[in-house]
């Protein structure tokens, strides 16, 4: 179920009236009902995978923090097998036999073609962090089965985030939650924020994207390092646009779920960017892998080391495919790049006479830092090396060709459509500056008439700028493949 | 009090969006001066002006011209068809349309019995329509399930127009104008036709039985409004079964007082060119259609004893007259 959809608006409506009118001891199950419902609605079969992994991990938990058998570590392993295990054969199966297939250079080899179960990356990593803090003792394992289910399918984050955290998420679902009206309200508009981010901006700039990745060779050197800068905002835009929306959705509930976006753009380095980009991955990452590796504590070469593995694993995790690698083990080669010339940047810029806190200096570092990831989501969007190639060839051909005579226009959007687009980037780009700033953004809940006025106008932009209906095709969020 | 603010608040919102919402769709939804539906145009006519309302398919604003019967008879006429008007949408569009005018004959093409119970024009022929219950009714009673969404909320329909509505468009909605072919759809070009083929009609179905009541409904209103009903077929290339024929002609004739005329046996006399009147095997094309227009026009002031209107704007009947004689030296 999408969150843009006419299904989810009735889903959550209902869901909303039934979660709060029905007594404190139910509200888990009506939670439970509802997350099932949603993660089923396209496949339900896949809510039976949801369940045995959730019995597993909490029978793994429960076991482990028993010490059953005198063991304990067995059974954190165990749940983990389990739960990456399954990650492994529905996301990865293929793409290691066809790896198998390249190395022995088989003609026909063979693949299980399985659908991957949506979220899957996301609810399988919850569980192993959830299980790895049982076995660290940081938190107890949960005896209550039915909060433990609502935990792992949580829907508001199910299909892409942010990935939950067990200390921070369990204690709240053992609370009774009532209407608190001002966050409600705070909820439903980040919620519809969510939509307009989606529906007006980034489903908009997907046009240019898809339109040029549908066919590479006709666009020019110029149309290419629009539409590569272009796929930089769509996927922000994308993404942040669904944890908008599910954080908003939580909030509506009642729970607060972790912030994943920091104005990432705005970052200084490749390093800050990670900080803000995606920060439940990232976080999860650091504590139940880049810290379990040694992280920084073993020297200079062997931090450097899991600094690649760890990008490494993010790419694969992102996708079953070598560009996803190649993007990962990139982004940990220009950090580890951004480590090694800082102190030879810092030492020119002093010469230079320029101030670590000057705006220029930052525009700069922001830019650079845009170019950077913005090489990089190449790969992440193309179907394979060959074409990332390919396209970088076009762009870096630029000095020798030329921009080319080709217009924007020819890429799929017009004149009306790039002067919305643009004016709505300007107001997230605002948007941004304020979460950089670290100024909470205004959502107006105590004052219903400016409330309610902005709430009615989002929605008009919807209905009238929004990409949805007969003529376009239905964008799902970037992450539901992942 | 604070209470009581959030909820008029909120009920503000809703408005606000409703309205933006509605306002929206009117000006973004394309300009229709031709092939049926265009209320728009038909709204600006001087109230209670017109004495004859035609109704139907195509077979109506392609093969009658009102500035034609004008210049005839004197008569005012206006065509309010659609395409494949199926009879529950022709109900409505009556209905809808004696709002303004107070018509001394509704003239129904009737070929509208034997079509399906949606032809696929239902976005068209409703979409168009004022808001209000007949709509409502057009809605529910002649579209598919499927698109009730859209014409209750027409924005969902024609949202995606945004990008590409002229400023001209805007302000054809903003200020509309009479239709100076009143309806008329002009079609210049020329398909001979020599064969006459039967289409695939039936009285025998669920649907025919569902219009029939419709048509009951119909005649029922015109009598309320005290105006007489004229049923017709247009002559064609393409005619109906004559055993439907002739339960249509049955079922006709148990409404007391209505009038129903096969043009098609009078096809000899109206002098048509099949080498050069058609533009399709069901449709004339101007030449065609003023030929069928003037033994129309006979017939209604022969039999309906029609004299010709006070208080039609007449200026705009003459400029009517001189356009279509004019529209075909402009092509």
């Amino acid at each position: 179920m999408l969150f843009t959809s006419v299904q989810f608006a009735v889903f959550f409506a209902l869901t909303l009236l039934l979660y709060y009118a029905v007594p404190a001891k139910w509200q888990r199950l009506i939670l439970l009902c509802a997350n099932y419902v949603f993660y089923m609605w396209a496949k339900p079969v896949f809510g039976l995978l949801l369940m045995g992994g959730t019995i597993i991990t909490y029978l793994a938990a429960r076991l482990t923090e028993k010490r059953t058998l005198g063991l304990s570590g067995v059974w954190t392993a165990a749940g983990v097998i389990c739960m990456l295990g399954q990650l492994a054969v529905f996301k990865y199966a293929d793409f290691f036999l066809s790896g198998i297939g390249f190395l022995f250079r088989w003609d026909n080899t063979p693949t299980l073609g399985l659908l991957l179960p949506i979220g899957i990356s996301f609810y399988s990593f919850a569980a192993t962090g959830y299980l790895f803090d049982v076995y660290r003792g940081k938190i107890q394992a949960e005896r209550d089965f039915l909060t433990f289910s609502v935990f792992l399918s949580f829907f508001p984050s199910i299909l892409s985030g942010p990935i939950p955290r067990s200390r921070e998420l369990l204690p709240e679902l053992r609370k009774h939650h009532t209407p608190d009206f001002p966050a409600m309200r705070q909820g439903l508009m980040r919620l519809i924020r969510g939509a307009v981010k989606k529906l007006v901006v980034a489903d908009t700039l997907a046009v240019v994207v898809n339109t040029a990745y549908a066919a590479p060779e006709s666009f020019t050197g110029g149309q290419w390092l629009f539409a590569v800068c272009v796929y930089s905002v769509y996927i922000y835009l994308d993404f942040s646009a669904y944890t908008d929306m599910a954080l908003g959705a939580g909030k509506m509930l009642g729970f607060k779920l972790p912030e994943n976006f920091l104005a990432p753009y705005f970052a200084h380095t490749v390093q800050d960017f990670w900080r803000r980009w995606h920060i439940s991955l990232t976080s999860w990452f650091r504590e139940y892998l880049f810290f379990p590796l040694g992280g920084s504590k073993m020297g200079k070469s062997r931090t450097y080391l899991n600094i690649l593995i760890v990008f490494a694993v993010s790419g694969l995790w992102h996708g079953a495919a070598i560009t996803f690698v190649v993007w990962g083990v990139l982004n940990g080669v220009y950090q580890l790049l951004g480590q090694f010339t800082a102190p030879v940047r810092s030492r020119l810029r002093s010469k230079l006479g320029i101030r670590e806190d000057s705006l220029w200096l930052r525009l700069w570092q922001s830019a650079v830092v845009f170019a950077l990831m913005t090489s990089l989501w190449i790969f992440f969007r193309a179907s394979d090396i060959e074409q990332a190639v390919f396209i970088i060839k076009r762009i870096l051909l630029i000095p020798r060709d030329g921009f080319g005579r080709q217009s924007l226009l020819s890429m799929g959007l017009s004149v009306h459509q790039l002067l919305v687009a643009s004016v709505s980037l300007i107001l997230c780009f605002l948007e941004d500056l304020r979460i950089y700033r670290g100024k909470a953004l205004p959502y107006f809940e105590n004052r219903p008439f400016i409330y309610c006025l902005m709430l009615a106008l989002l929605l008009v932009v919807i209905a009238v700028f929004g990409a949805y209906g007969a003529d376009f095709d239905q964008n799902k969020f970037i992450y539901f493949q992942f | 009090m604070k209470k009581k603010n959030w909820i008029v608040a909120a009920i503000l919102a809703v408005v606000l969006f409703l309205c933006a919402c509605y306002i929206a769709a009117w000006l973004l939804i394309p300009v229709k001066k031709d092939y049926g539906s265009t209320w728009e145009s038909y709204l600006q006519e001087p109230k209670n002006s017109i004495d004859v309302l035609f109704f139907g398919s195509s077979l109506t604003y392609c093969n009658v011209v009102p500035s034609v019967i004008y210049e005839e008879t004197g008569v005012t006429a206006y065509l309010m068809a659609g395409p494949e008007q199926t009879m529950p949408i022709s109900y409505s569009y009556i209905r809808e349309a004696c709002k303004t005018q107070s018509p001394k004959v509704v003239a129904l093409e009737i070929t509208g019995m034997f079509y399906p119970r949606y032809c696929g024009f239902s976005t068209v022929n409703v979409s168009y329509m004022p808001w209000s219950l007949n709509r409502l009714e057009a809605t529910f009673a002649g579209a598919e399930k499927e698109l009730w969404g859209g014409l209750l909320f027409p924005i969902l329909d024609y949202h995606s127009r945004w990008k590409d509505v002229s400023p001209r468009e805007i302000a054809t909605h903003l200020f509309p104008k009479p239709d100076l072919f009143a309806g008329y759809t002009y079609l210049y070009e020329i398909s001979p036709q020599a064969e006459v083929t039967v289409r695939d009609y039936s009285a025998e179905t669920d649907n025919y039985a569902r219009n029939l009541s419709y048509l009951k409904r119909i005649y029922a209103f015109c009598k309320s409004q005290d105006c007489q009903l004229l049923l017709f077929i247009t002559p064609t290339k393409g005619r109906i079964p004559e055993d439907a024929l002739e339960t249509l002609r049955d079922d006709i004739s148990a409404l007391d007082g209505v009038k129903f005329i096969d043009f098609n046996e009078y096809m000899d006399s109206l002098g048509i060119d099949d080498s050069t009147d058609w533009y399709d095997f069901l449709h004339f094309n101007y030449r065609g259609a003023e030929k069928f227009t003037r033994l129309l026009s006979a017939r209604l002031k022969n039999e309906y004893n029609l004299l010709p209107t006070e208080g039609e704007d007449e200026a705009l009947w003459k400029q009517r007259v001189s356009r279509f004689a004019k529209a075909g030296s402009d092509k």
